[in-house]
């Protein structure tokens, strides 16, 4: 046998050396996670019954009317609780019957989190390497409303890891609640639709004193911030911010000028409605600007005012937009036929297709 | 022997050497950089609550194409499977391609369906469309069913590209069984990513003998036929192992044909799905990452590692081996048709690995280890190689195989190991023993004929007729046929 054959075999038998330890892996692993899913189950079913009894039963939940029931309960739990496993199974149990509930039970579960040390076991997260860790113990204490951690979550949203910043700062707006804008003041990295998609999940599952004005937000060096604010502002229907709003239509940045226009729009400022046609005028070839200007005044117009601005759109480059003003003229009751009559002349019949299909009510 | 052929031998014989070691180290970084990123995508998928989207007026809305031919057997099912997906802003556009079958007369009559004056933005040219339906039925407000002549799947697709009212496209084969929270995980990468994401591909797997109750999947078996397990096998390493890494490198090519998210106007910039080839789906993912390098737009196109769509694989080796001359047509015909991308830098990763990787390990591969095998038996029956030395290469060769689809099953078995039974993994390991004998060849057989195929101008898909689900009282379990 030669060097060759012989190196060649070896690797051959490496190789299946390394298989076979592949499927001894996969095998254990199979043997572990069905272990690890009985114990789960096992501890889950049974915190969740003690949890219940906690909830459900009057006597024992409350520490003033009956203090020795309620040490007993605590007692128990804490011995169940020797394991960080044990520790991370209650806090997502806690959790999770949090989210349900509200007043006085959501009070009384917090409660329990912090009698058992697992605020302590939450914030100790803050401080490992792991990301995911910091996350998770993020997370926790937002949902339990610990306020006395924000100068914590606060030093991690000057990090480095962009996951570890969004999720402190969406701790940072739940925690600081209406004041919550100081905290990101100067914040210039970007805003992912991600964060917005759960902050705006939170905030309106909270009480209106809680939201953050967001007109504040408006003046953010931050363009990701403004458009943000500019889209919660519309969502809360914050009425105050409509004057900072009509400024905004004349921001440089066209994206976020046609954002306010179309805020303004769904807030009902026809008070501005001359001011949005002028932002239009100004950008016509834009194609998303021209939408947002036209369905704001959709809202807001009134149809002598801008018939003209709206009837120039149905020769626009974009098909969208000829369709979306003809469909706000329609909105608007501008007779659109006379229109048509007079564009036809010179066009296909695209007018008309486009008239039928806006007419058509299993089509709005 | 004259010098000449000696040299010449001895040439190939390096060459071949060389090929084999550059591919083998390719493969295993892929699986080493895979595993690494579907670790951190799990710790990552546990913390995301992907439900959120559900609720969100920040949301993009998607508009889920589903081109449909001949599919009268299933397609009340399928449709209404596809209406249930979990997406607040979704429309389902059926696109009934000229289909010979009822298809349309059943649709019509299963949805309460009437013709609308639907205006048509024209954006890319397809052929013509001979009307678009509505349901009366508010319960169905967001379908809408469009019939059109027969133009082929990539027509009917840009058919429903055209009449899409939405941000993002999904398109998907109407028999495909798409998980309900399938589109959540789909959107979050366009959501969430820095850099703009043009598209996103999830897993495909195979239903073959699964459990199948009015369009939904109830419960997952491992194939019961041979060659569909050697599907099942290669699919899982194809997506766990090979795409995962991809994504990372931002390299990705292909997204499958069968379940893809798109961005729209990057779609219809870039022209829609190319008609003129049968390798449609990797057409439109090069066409649209063309179009933004030459912009010098940033851009992403994500993979995610998770089983999000089964469908149904040929169980049959004629069938088998007429999808696997398409997809090496489509990948000839797609890396021919974007040839300036070889190795130019302008087009980044795409450019300088992705591409030639294609070029180099994916459609010359099977042309390679076809001529390799000749020239093996060759040099033995000439007396110019010993037995044991060839007995020890094939050897080698045969492990490496095993190993690799080994290391798909562990990386299976640390991500979302549908098959639960360890007779399943066992059943799968013996797959993984037999397949470098029993079905690779037959694999490569069908490449070679398919890149000669192409050379004596075919292209046509093959037509594929099905039988639809085998109904069985309450539940049906998937089976196909010709």
């Amino acid at each position: 046998m030669s060097i060759t054959e012989a190196i060649i075999l070896y690797c051959a038998l490496a190789l299946i050396a390394t298989s076979g330890l592949f499927l001894v892996t996969i095998l254990l692993s199979r043997l572990q996670k069905t272990a690890e899913a009985r114990e789960y189950e096992n501890v889950k079913d049974s915190f969740q019954k003690r949890l219940n009894s906690f909830l459900i039963v009057g006597d024992v939940n409350d520490e003033k009317v009956n203090p020795f029931s309620w040490r007993y309960f605590l007692e128990d739990f804490r011995q169940q609780l020797s394991r960080n496993f044990q520790k991370q199974l209650l806090i997502d149990l806690l959790m999770s019957n949090k989210q349900n509930l509200s007043g006085y039970s959501g009070d009384r579960i917090r409660k329990v989190y912090i009698r058992l040390q697992l605020k302590a076991f939450s914030r100790s997260k803050l401080t490992k390497r792991n990301a995911y860790k910091k996350i998770s113990g993020l997370k926790e204490l937002a949902e339990m409303g610990c306020e006395d951690a924000l100068p914590e979550i606060h030093r991690l949203f000057r990090g480095r890891n962009p996951m570890v910043r969004a999720e402190s700062f969406i701790a940072m707006v739940r925690l600081g609640g209406a004041g919550s804008l100081d905290l990101v003041r100067g914040y210039n990295r970007p805003v992912p639709l991600w964060i917005q998609v759960r902050m705006q999940k939170h905030l309106s599952t909270v009480s209106r004193d809680r939201v953050p004005k967001f007109q504040y937000w408006l003046s953010s060096s931050n363009a990701d911030l403004k458009k943000f604010a500019i889209k919660m502002t519309c969502h809360f229907k914050q009425l105050e911010s409509l004057p900072r709003l009509a400024i905004m239509l004349r921001d440089k940045d066209v994206e976020i000028a046609g954002l306010a226009a179309w805020a303004l729009g769904e807030m009902g400022a026809g008070q501005h409605a001359f001011a949005i046609e002028k932002l239009g005028k100004l950008h016509m070839l834009d194609e998303r600007l021209s939408l947002s200007v036209i369905q704001a005044l959709g809202h807001l117009g009134k149809p002598l005012d801008h018939k003209l601005y709206l009837s120039w759109h149905m020769i626009h480059g974009s098909a969208q937009v000829r369709m979306e003003s003809m469909r706000n003229m329609h909105k608007l009751k501008i007779n659109c036929r006379d229109l048509l009559i007079d564009f036809n002349l010179n066009n296909d019949h695209e007018f008309e297709s486009i008239y039928s299909h806006i007419m058509e009510p299993l089509l709005k | 022997m004259t010098n000449v052929a000696f040299y010449f031998q001895s040439g190939l014989s390096i060459m071949f050497t060389v090929y084999a070691a550059v591919i083998l180290i390719a493969y295993l970084s892929l699986a080493i950089i895979s595993l690494y990123e579907m670790k951190r995508y799990l710790t990552n998928a546990k913390i995301t609550d992907f439900k959120s989207i559900l609720t969100s007026p920040f949301a993009p809305g998607i508009s889920l194409i589903a081109p449909a031919y001949n599919e009268g057997l299933s397609v009340i099912d399928n449709v209404k499977s596809l209406l249930s997906i979990m997406y607040s802003d979704l429309e389902v556009l059926i696109i009934n391609d000229g289909s010979k079958d009822n298809s349309m007369d059943k649709l019509i009559e299963a949805f309460s369906l009437v013709k609308v004056p639907f205006h048509i933005r024209h954006l890319i040219r397809t052929k013509p469309v001979k009307g678009v339906y509505k349901s009366k039925n508010r319960a169905f407000k967001n379908l809408i069913v469009v019939d059109k002549e027969n133009g082929g799947k990539a027509d009917a697709l840009n058919v429903g590209i055209n009449i899409s009212s939405k941000e993002l496209v999904a398109c998907i084969d109407v028999d495909c069984i798409i998980e309900r929270d399938a589109l959540l995980k789909m959107v979050h990468p366009f959501l969430n990513s820095p850099v703009p994401v043009i598209a996103t591909g999830g897993v495909v797997r195979i239903a073959n003998s699964c459990v199948i109750e009015d369009g939904r999947l109830i419960s997952v078996r491992l194939p019961e036929k041979q060659i569909v397990r050697f599907q099942t096998l290669e699919y899982i390493r194809a997506f766990l192992i090979g795409r995962m890494a991809w994504s990372k490198m931002n390299g990705l090519m292909l997204i499958s044909g069968a379940f893809g998210l798109f961005r729209k106007d990057i779609a219809q910039k870039a022209g829609g799905y190319s008609t003129h080839t049968v390798g449609e789906d990797m057409e439109l993912v090069m066409r649209m990452r063309a179009y933004m390098y030459k912009n010098k737009l940033p851009h992403k196109v994500v993979y995610v590692p998770e089983p999000l769509c089964w469908t149904e694989a040929p169980s049959d080796y004629k069938i088998l081996s007429r999808q696997r001359n398409r997809w090496t047509r489509g990948t000839l015909e797609t890396l021919h048709a974007h040839r300036k991308m070889f190795f130019n830098p302008a087009y980044g990763v795409v450019g300088m690995i992705s591409y030639p990787f294609w070029f180099f390990f994916e459609w010359l591969a099977p042309l390679v280890e076809f001529s390799g095998l000749g020239f093996m038996i060759y040099q033995v029956l000439s007396g110019n190689v010993n037995l044991f030395f060839c007995f020890a290469l094939l050897l080698a060769v045969y492990t490496f195989s095993f190993f690799i689809s080994m290391t798909a099953l562990l990386a299976e078995e640390f991500s979302y190991s549908p098959y639960k039974r360890k007779r399943d993994v066992m059943k799968l390991v013996w797959t993984a023993l037999l397949e470098p004998v029993l079905f690779h060849p037959r694999g490569v057989w069908s490449a070679v004929q398919g890149n000669f195929d192409l050379l004596k101008g075919k292209k046509s898909w093959g037509e594929m007729t099905r039988q639809g689900f085998a109904q069985s009282p309450g539940k049906i379990t998937l089976t196909a046929s010709v």
